[in-house]
């Protein structure tokens, strides 16, 4: 089964292209445009990593990271940013993100990036018990 | 040739010496000049009984002698005496002493002559025989004279003097008010020049005593505070509001005027102020103040340049440079992973021909998103948005970092050589540091030939690490070599090549400069350059 990715960006060119970027290296995408429907998502949804935009009208991606880290601690958490300085890296890594990527999106980087998490969250589950993370059932391992 | 009558009658004159009108008076030193010894003494004893000092002398040549001598004030001479007259040694006793009393005694039938004596200088003719009225009077006069004389030619000595004193006195008083004047002149001069140029700043300008009372403000300072034309009162600026740059009032203490006037110098210290009508106002102060030899402050300036205009243009920039350097980023986003999508589907269709194209569009996207890197990168460093983060780490092992970063044929042409101890372990920002080392290298490769060698050498010193990147490029014009690190600066060559917004060596100068380092270049056009990356071993205290 593909790994299943929730993509969070305003833009609807970025959230199109994106979603066809990743579908050709095999992962489901699901696209949505705020943070509200980011989370909305996230509470009926199992998903295995979390792909956001910083910059978005709404809901901050700070403030989306933070919440997701919250609720779903677990959960690996992508953060893409047009404008990457040492300052926002910190807070986006301390808002919980595992990764800061800058804009333009470099595809090698970001599969890199999603196959590091990935290994991570495995690894993370073979030890973990699985009460510990989050109420969702989660999907077995998809990538093979 | 006196007679014993004359004698006698001398004689018998003495007594009426007490009745006469003459008063005595101090007595004068009086030569007596005679051949006829009788006569000579009994004139003597009459005049040293009238108080006086005598001395006799028989001829002229003796009288000349004891005039040199003795320094008489009055001389009674016969008309007749041995080798000369009375009346040529008149002349000649003058010839000694000019204002010296001669009185020449002579017979009455002598009277003609004795006359022409006094024609000839001499002071009194004194008929024989001498009466004692007559003798006492004759020399009290000429003593009189003689004194009124001297007195008088002290009094015009006196005067003579004191008038040169006055003169040069009042010369120097004269050129003393001359210089007076003129330095008078010179600093109002001097002020008036002060003054316009006060009035002519565009810096308010405020001058206090050191009660805080105002001494001076200029246009700037009543045109950017508001004020009339007087100066304003302690408690009028005490009601300025004045605020910290978090827009809180400035308490009592800091204000800039209270600072100056503690003696505090300061400078670049940002305030606002708020005006009656609401406007904001930005402002940079400067303050100091004039002490006196003890230390105590006479007087305090303090200085404010409204920046208002400056820091709104700053604002400006920087929300245009995070515009273009942010939002530019997404639609590019969109063109560079379309162009990567569009290139697969088509390689997988073996269109290899429009793929040419769509590698153009990469080519010149990628190139964007570079300059919109640098452009983020130069205004993140300028605004110091990016503390830098000082942790050890190794010069060489970052240096290969970036080789291995770099794509093989061009890795290649590199070669390292280090100088001295390794490792050379310095406190820097790791990821600023490579970023600057991957400059300096992409440059060194960018302007030299394809197969011509660049050569690196990693070095140090007990206090500094030194990395030259020398290259045998196009090298550098010595007109560009000092803005070469200069903000959007491109040499000819560099506008050919067409990559990047000329903030390559800016960014690397910016990164070295925040690690109290430097970069120094030197060049020679067609040999080649030589870039020296300088850092301390140790950063400078924080």
């Amino acid at each position: 089964m593909q790994p299943k990715l929730l993509f969070i960006d305003d833009d609807i060119d970025t959230r199109d292209v994106v979603r066809e970027s990743l579908i050709a290296q095999g992962f489901h995408v699901v696209c949505v445009q705020t943070g509200a429907e980011a989370i909305a998502r996230l509470e009926r949804e199992e998903f295995e990593a979390v792909i956001s935009d910083l910059n978005m009208p709404g809901m901050s991606g700070l403030e989306l990271c933070r919440r997701v880290h919250r609720n779903w601690p677990n959960l690996p958490l992508l953060v893409l940013t047009g404008f990457l300085s040492t300052g926002t890296s910190v807070e986006a890594l301390r808002a919980g993100a595992c990764e800061v990527l800058s804009k333009p999106i470099r595809m090698q980087e970001l599969l890199l990036a999603l196959t590091r998490a990935l290994a991570g969250r495995r690894v993370e589950r073979k030890h973990t018990p699985r009460r510990a993370t989050p109420a969702h059932e989660p999907n077995p391992s998809p990538r093979s | 040739m006196a007679t014993s009558a004359e004698r006698n009658a001398v004689h018998a004159k003495r007594d009426q010496r007490d009745s006469s009108s003459v008063a005595p008076s101090a007595g004068g030193r009086v030569l007596i000049v005679g051949d006829d010894a009788i006569s000579a003494d009994a004139l003597s004893t009459l005049v040293t009984d009238e108080g006086h000092e005598t001395m006799t002398a028989r001829d002229g040549s003796a009288a000349l002698a004891l005039v040199k001598q003795w320094a008489p004030d009055v001389v009674i001479t016969d008309l007749v005496i041995p080798e000369t007259d009375g009346i040529e040694l008149c002349r000649r006793l003058h010839g000694i002493d000019p204002d010296l009393p001669v009185i020449i005694a002579a017979a009455p039938e002598h009277a003609e002559a004795a006359f022409a004596g006094l024609r000839a200088g001499a002071y009194d003719y004194l008929p024989k025989p001498a009466e004692v009225a007559a003798v006492a009077w004759s020399i009290l006069r000429a003593l009189e004279r003689r004194a009124s004389r001297r007195e008088r030619a002290q009094l015009r000595a006196r005067t003579d003097e004191l008038w040169e004193q006055l003169r040069a006195v009042n010369e120097r008083l004269v050129v003393s008010s001359i210089r007076e004047q003129e330095r008078a002149e010179a600093e109002a001069e001097q002020a008036a020049e002060v003054n316009a140029l006060l009035e002519g700043l565009s810096e308010a300008v405020f001058v206090a005593d050191a009660s805080g009372r105002m001494r001076m403000i200029n246009h700037a300072a009543r045109a950017i505070f508001g004020m009339g034309p007087e100066l304003p009162a302690v408690a009028a600026l005490e009601a300025l509001d004045i605020r910290d740059i978090h827009d809180q009032p400035l308490a009592g203490e800091d204000r800039p005027l209270r600072r100056a006037l503690r003696g505090e110098d300061f400078s670049e210290f940002e305030v606002f102020y708020l005006r009656p009508d609401g406007q904001r106002r930005c402002l940079v102060t400067t303050g100091t103040s004039v002490k006196q030899a003890n230390g105590v402050v006479a007087q305090a300036i303090v200085i404010f340049r409204d920046v208002t205009s400056l820091r709104r243009l700053e604002q400006q920039r920087e929300e245009y440079t995070a515009l273009i350097s942010h939002d530019l980023r997404s639609p590019l986003n969109v063109v560079l992973m379309t162009v990567d999508l569009l290139k697969k589907s088509l390689s997988e269709k073996q269109l290899t021909s429009d793929t040419e194209h769509l590698i153009r569009i990469e080519r010149n996207a990628e190139r964007m998103a570079t300059m919109l890197d640098e452009l983020n990168e130069a205004t993140s460093l300028e605004s110091q948005a990016t503390p830098v983060q000082h942790a050890p780490c190794d010069f060489g092992k970052l240096l290969d970092n970036v080789i291995a970063q770099l794509n093989e044929p061009r890795a290649r042409r590199i070669t390292v050589e280090t100088v001295g101890a390794a490792p050379c372990i310095l406190l820097a920002d790791a990821v600023q540091l490579e970023r600057c080392i991957t400059n300096l290298l992409t440059n060194a490769l960018k302007y030299s030939g394809p197969d011509t060698p660049v050569q690196v050498r990693l070095s140090r010193t007990t206090d500094h690490a030194k990395l030259d990147v020398i290259d045998r490029g196009i090298g550098i014009a010595p007109e560009d070599l000092k803005q070469i690190c200069q903000r959007y600066y491109r040499t000819a060559a560099s506008r050919a090549q067409a990559e990047g917004l000329g903030l390559g060596l800016y960014i690397t100068r910016m990164i070295a400069e925040a690690h109290g380092g430097r970069i120094d270049v030197r060049s020679e056009v067609g040999k080649g350059s030589t870039f020296s990356l300088i850092l301390p071993l140790q950063p400078a205290a924080a």
